[in-house]
């Protein structure tokens, strides 16, 4: 994503941007974060990697936003100058461990996307699924004090487009129920496993309730297939001001 | 701009003298621009984005070119290049075509360096020879071949110029610059000088 440069001369570039540029922009950064700890797997950020992200994101102004204040923007609502938005997907017990900590400590706010099937009720019964250890309950109700945003990742990370409609309703449906029911406030958002959806696994998490949805790189400003950046292992923050940064005209105006 | 044209060639053709530049009748339009042929003016002016100084130099008495450097104190440096051409002109109103492109080169935080367009239309009205207003219209798109800082904005804006003697001339804008996720007021005022 970074970095990508169409293969455009000037003038054709020019002339593309001056078609499409009335259509195009870019909505509130959206950062995809999996795993934090001190695993090999290029999806696991290392801890010294999150603090320096983290610590780049507060030195250089940004602010972390939640999905629910940016689609509530969308709506009329005010984001403060500098919007990101930070998302951990699965609900590794690192979330908790790591992450959290991390995040109160400057003040920062992220959404975690729950596995609803693999929330154990206590430590003593903790789900390990993918060789990972997984969050329980009280441990997502600490996401949740801590005022972390709390969103749905389906009941068993399923690839949501095979599934026959009653599987795709109980992944859907019945992923935020649980969550509901055990946080007692409304499950808002949800992230497609594997960043893998369809128009008829789009539908039905629209008609489950859901106020938006967060997809992979191939994702737009539609609320339902929200664009991430995936944070992989190795991202400095040099690379991080380069995915961020922004040309002046949208500083400018933002900041009005 | 093709009425100018052709009325250039209708006067050669017949041997004629050219009209006098519209600078001549309505001073106010001058300082304006576009230059007369052969003209050049320096304008500098400060304000929101930019603060900026422009050198023009009238290509023909309805062309000029510019070369401008924009800067901004949250962190932008602008060199660019500026077109101006008459498109048409009825009494004490003209139609101005502006394009200007550019390279932001920014040391900000969060900002990136971009490339960027500007195309606007200037329509002036001068109800005395020596002052003129002006509403302008623009769209703008910057670039670095990013899709994420691929982005483009529409800008309104009006003012006035008041030309004084000996070439000296005082102008001032108000407007609004329009993004994707917000707006905000730009404006400037300045003064410049032809010679």
């Amino acid at each position: 994503m970074v970095g990508s440069r169409p293969m455009l001369s000037w003038g054709k570039g020019a002339l593309l941007c001056a078609v499409l540029c009335a259509a195009c922009g870019r909505g509130v950064p959206i950062l995809m974060y999996h795993s934090v700890g001190g695993d090999s797997d290029l999806l696991t950020v290392k801890p010294e990697e999150l603090d320096a992200q983290l610590d780049y994101l507060q030195s250089s102004g940004f602010n972390t936003v939640t999905l629910r204040e940016v689609i509530d923007a969308h709506n009329g609502g005010k984001l403060p100058p500098k919007p990101v938005v930070l998302t951990f997907d699965d609900g590794y017990v690192d979330a908790a461990t790591e992450a959290l900590p991390r995040l109160v400590q400057r003040g920062q706010k992220a959404t975690f996307f729950i596995i609803s099937g693999f929330c154990a009720q206590d430590a003593s019964t903790r789900v390990t699924h993918w060789q990972r250890q997984f969050l329980t309950w009280p441990e997502v109700g600490g996401l949740r004090d801590a005022g972390m945003e709390i969103g749905s990742h389906t009941v068993d990370h399923r690839r949501l487009p095979h599934l026959s409609a009653a599987e795709l309703q109980a992944e859907v449906h019945d992923s935020r129920a649980v969550l509901e029911s055990f946080l007692g406030n409304p499950v808002e958002f949800f992230a497609y496993p594997y960043n893998d959806q369809s128009r008829w696994v789009r539908l039905a998490v629209e008609k489950a309730g859901y106020r938006g949805a967060v997809v992979g790189s191939r994702g737009n400003s539609d609320p339902f297939t929200l664009q991430r950046v995936t944070m992989h292992r190795g991202i400095t923050p040099a690379d991080l001001r380069s995915m961020l940064t922004e040309s002046w005209e949208s500083s400018y105006t933002e900041g009005g | 701009m093709i009425a100018a044209l052709l009325a250039v060639s209708a006067a050669a053709a017949t041997g004629a003298l050219p009209t006098p530049p519209v600078e001549d009748e309505i001073p106010a339009f001058g300082a304006l621009g576009p230059q007369a042929a052969g003209a050049t003016s320096v304008t500098a002016t400060g304000g929101r984005p930019f603060y900026s100084l422009r050198v023009a130099h009238g290509l023909s008495d309805a062309v000029d070119l510019a070369a401008a450097f924009d800067y901004s104190p949250d962190g932008v440096y602008r060199p660019a290049i500026e077109a101006r051409a008459r498109a048409c002109r009825a009494g004490p109103a003209q139609l101005v075509a502006r394009l200007l492109i550019g390279r932001a080169f920014t040391s900000g935080v969060g900002m990136a360096d971009t490339n960027d367009g500007e195309f606007a239309l200037q329509l002036a009205v001068a109800p005395i020879s020596r002052a003129a207003l002006f509403v302008e219209g623009s769209l703008l798109g910057t670039t670095d071949f990013t899709r994420e800082r691929t982005a483009g904005f529409v800008q309104g804006a009006g003012g006035i110029v008041v030309a004084l003697p000996g070439g000296f001339s005082l102008l001032g804008s108000l407007g609004i610059l329009q993004g994707v996720r917000g707006h905000r007021t730009v404006g400037s005022s300045g003064a410049s000088v032809r010679f």
